[in-house]
């Protein structure tokens, strides 16, 4: 039952993006999308093909559709669909990795000030009209944050969970306040994006964000899949030296990639809570802490929940509820069951 | 086989200083001393979990904090105070983390190494354990625990850091007859602090006395607890009697 529960959980996100691909505020019949999905590939393996073979055209594949259903399910719905997916996985991730590292179930991404300094940037981006700069200021100053935390904990040489956290706390601060003095000098129009932006959402999503998120995070969840193990043997702390295991290094790579493919999800799609600890803690509670199985669920199990989230986000209503919102509504009260029902899964 | 030529470290208003000696192949040495003496403090500093002043250990003639971490773990294994994780692991889990020294860190272990690390816990009669949660253990079982995935390393030296602590009567002793039984039996060398200089008479070659960050003195069992040498490492007055060979510690009092 637990085995088959394990490999249900790993091939959900396959079943959660077909599900997201037929629902939408544009309804259009399921046989079309399958159709139309099936023609568009076609499509690309001939050009891929007529590319090899030096512009040979093997077959011509037309799609007999009106432009409308294509420009809704592969302009707007498709990367829309594959962005929750890919920043499900990493805000799931991160949160697994960093409460392994810092020996705390109660970390996660944004601890590090990356929301903060992700939210000043996109402000400021805003404020500024400057447009086009908002995803790569929000990039800039989650980064900033991180590598202020970091520092800022740092001492003597080594980074403890508690000056981390405490770090983590003031840069926070820090960057809200610099955030609202923002917000407080803004105009009203500004100010409704910069407040929208916040709140989390993929209505922007296109194939332009998927370009850079994409290959960010899907190399960051590879290299952690990989080194997964090493996350068992750091939760020990310090006894993790007397294995033979450079702790201070490992951690630091960990903190890095983490780092990256948070801010990558941040600067285009806002903040979106809750993820990064619900994923994880569920996935303890059902399969135990070892990493080697932890790290792969909490991957496919965030993106199936964030797409699946999304999905709602855009379709229960006639407009769209901010996805940000929606996790911690859908997050809490499972995770509160979960927590009374298992004793939280993480102490004795 | 290990020596420690002129071990020094200060932190704060503490110091060890010139902390000095030698054991051979399959022996076991005991630092034994009061509370605060520095025991724990020797011992993280031969293994370079606190780093001494200058290079002072030597395993086999090589300078053994030249190594890296991962050399240092193939070649001795060291066994902390217990304590535990922040996650529910279980018990294969944690011994199999003994191999982390051997795997690269783009590495899971596999069967072979999960079957090395059972192999160690049948050897501690701990294999119905495997599946526990670590955190569910008593203090002896996690004592053993921590022994198993100390051996899985293979190491030639075990360093044991108050291995007996927390532990009822009879735990001690088992814990102990272990620690004999692995010098004995697989050669390996093994240098622990303890509180008991009873338990110490019993069961090391050697005794260190340390007192105040110093060795007081170093040598034999037989030759190193005299009562004049313990009260004075102690502070108390203390009785020695001769019992089948071995020597009893007792303190002397009044009430009695």
């Amino acid at each position: 039952m637990r085995r088959f529960l394990f490999l249900f959980l790993l091939v959900s996100p396959i079943f959660a993006f077909f599900i997201s691909l037929f629902i939408g505020a544009y309804h259009m019949p399921m046989a079309d999308i399958i159709n139309m999905a099936f023609l568009k590939s076609l499509q690309l393996i001939s050009g891929v093909l007529a590319k090899i073979t030096l512009g040979k055209l093997y077959f011509d594949v037309q799609i007999p559709y009106p432009s409308v259903y294509q420009t809704v399910l592969f302009k707007i719905r498709l990367p829309r669909v594959l962005l929750a997916m890919i920043v499900g996985s990493a805000l799931a991730v991160s949160g697994a990795v960093l409460q392994a590292i810092f020996r705390n179930p109660l970390v996660n991404s944004y601890i590090l000030g990356i929301s903060s300094g992700a939210a000043f940037g996109a402000a400021l981006a805003i404020g500024l009209s400057l447009g086009l700069g908002v995803t790569p200021l929000a990039f800039a100053f989650a980064l900033l944050a991180v590598f202020l935390t970091t520092s800022l904990a740092k001492i003597g040489g080594r980074i403890t969970p508690v000056s981390l956290i405490l770090a983590g706390v003031i840069v926070n601060a820090f960057f809200s306040a610099l955030t609202s003095l923002l917000k407080f000098l803004m105009e009203h129009e500004k100010l409704a994006s910069v407040v929208y932006w916040l709140m989390g959402s993929f209505a922007n999503a296109d194939w332009h964000s998927l370009k850079v998120a994409f290959p960010i995070i899907f190399a960051g969840c590879i290299i952690i899949s990989l080194m997964r193990w090493q996350l068992n043997v750091l939760s020990f702390g310090e006894e993790a030296k007397l294995v033979g295991v450079e702790t201070e290094k490992l951690k630091f790579a960990f903190i890095l990639i983490v780092s990256l493919i948070t801010a990558a999800s941040v600067a285009f799609c806002g903040i979106i809570g809750w993820v990064g600890l619900m994923i994880p803690h569920m996935v303890r509670m059902a399969f135990g802490p070892d990493h080697k199985k932890l790290i792969p669920l909490s991957i496919t199990l965030g993106a199936s929940f964030m797409v699946l989230a999304d999905t709602l986000a855009r379709s229960i209503a006639t407009y769209e509820i901010p996805i940000g919102i929606l996790t911690t509504l859908l997050g809490i009260p499972f995770f509160a069951y979960l927590l009374r029902k298992t004793g939280g899964g993480w102490h004795a | 086989m290990l020596k420690v030529k002129g071990l020094s470290f200060s932190y704060g208003d503490f110091s060890v200083e010139n902390v000095c000696f030698e054991v051979k192949e399959g022996e076991i040495l005991t630092l034994l001393g009061p509370n605060g003496s520095g025991k724990t403090t020797i011992l993280k500093n031969v293994y370079g979990l606190l780093k001494p002043k200058k290079k002072c250990v030597f395993i086999d003639g090589r300078d053994f904090h030249s190594l890296s971490l991962k050399e240092r773990a193939k070649l001795a294994g060291y066994v902390p105070q217990s304590h535990y994780p922040p996650f529910p692991y279980t018990v294969l889990d944690v011994v199999v983390m003994g191999l982390a020294s051997q795997l690269s860190v783009f590495e899971s272990p596999k069967d072979e190494h999960y079957e090395k690390a059972l192999e160690k816990l049948r050897l501690l009669g701990m294999e119905r354990f495997k599946d526990r949660p670590y955190t569910q253990l008593s203090g002896g079982q996690l004592q053993l625990i921590l022994i198993a995935r100390a051996l899985v390393q293979e190491p030639k030296v075990l360093l044991l850091d108050e291995p007996t602590a927390h532990l009822d009567f009879k735990n001690q002793v088992k814990i102990l007859g272990i620690i004999k039984k692995l010098a004995r039996e697989e050669r390996i060398t093994a240098i622990l602090t303890l509180h008991d200089p009873n338990l110490a008479s019993i069961y090391s070659d050697k005794i260190a006395l340390v007192k105040e960050g110093r060795i007081r003195a170093v040598g034999e069992s037989s030759e190193i607890l005299r009562e004049e040498i313990l009260e004075e490492v102690y502070g108390v007055p203390i009785h020695i009697l001769e019992f089948n060979g071995f020597r009893v510690i007792m303190p002397k009092t009044e009430v009695v």
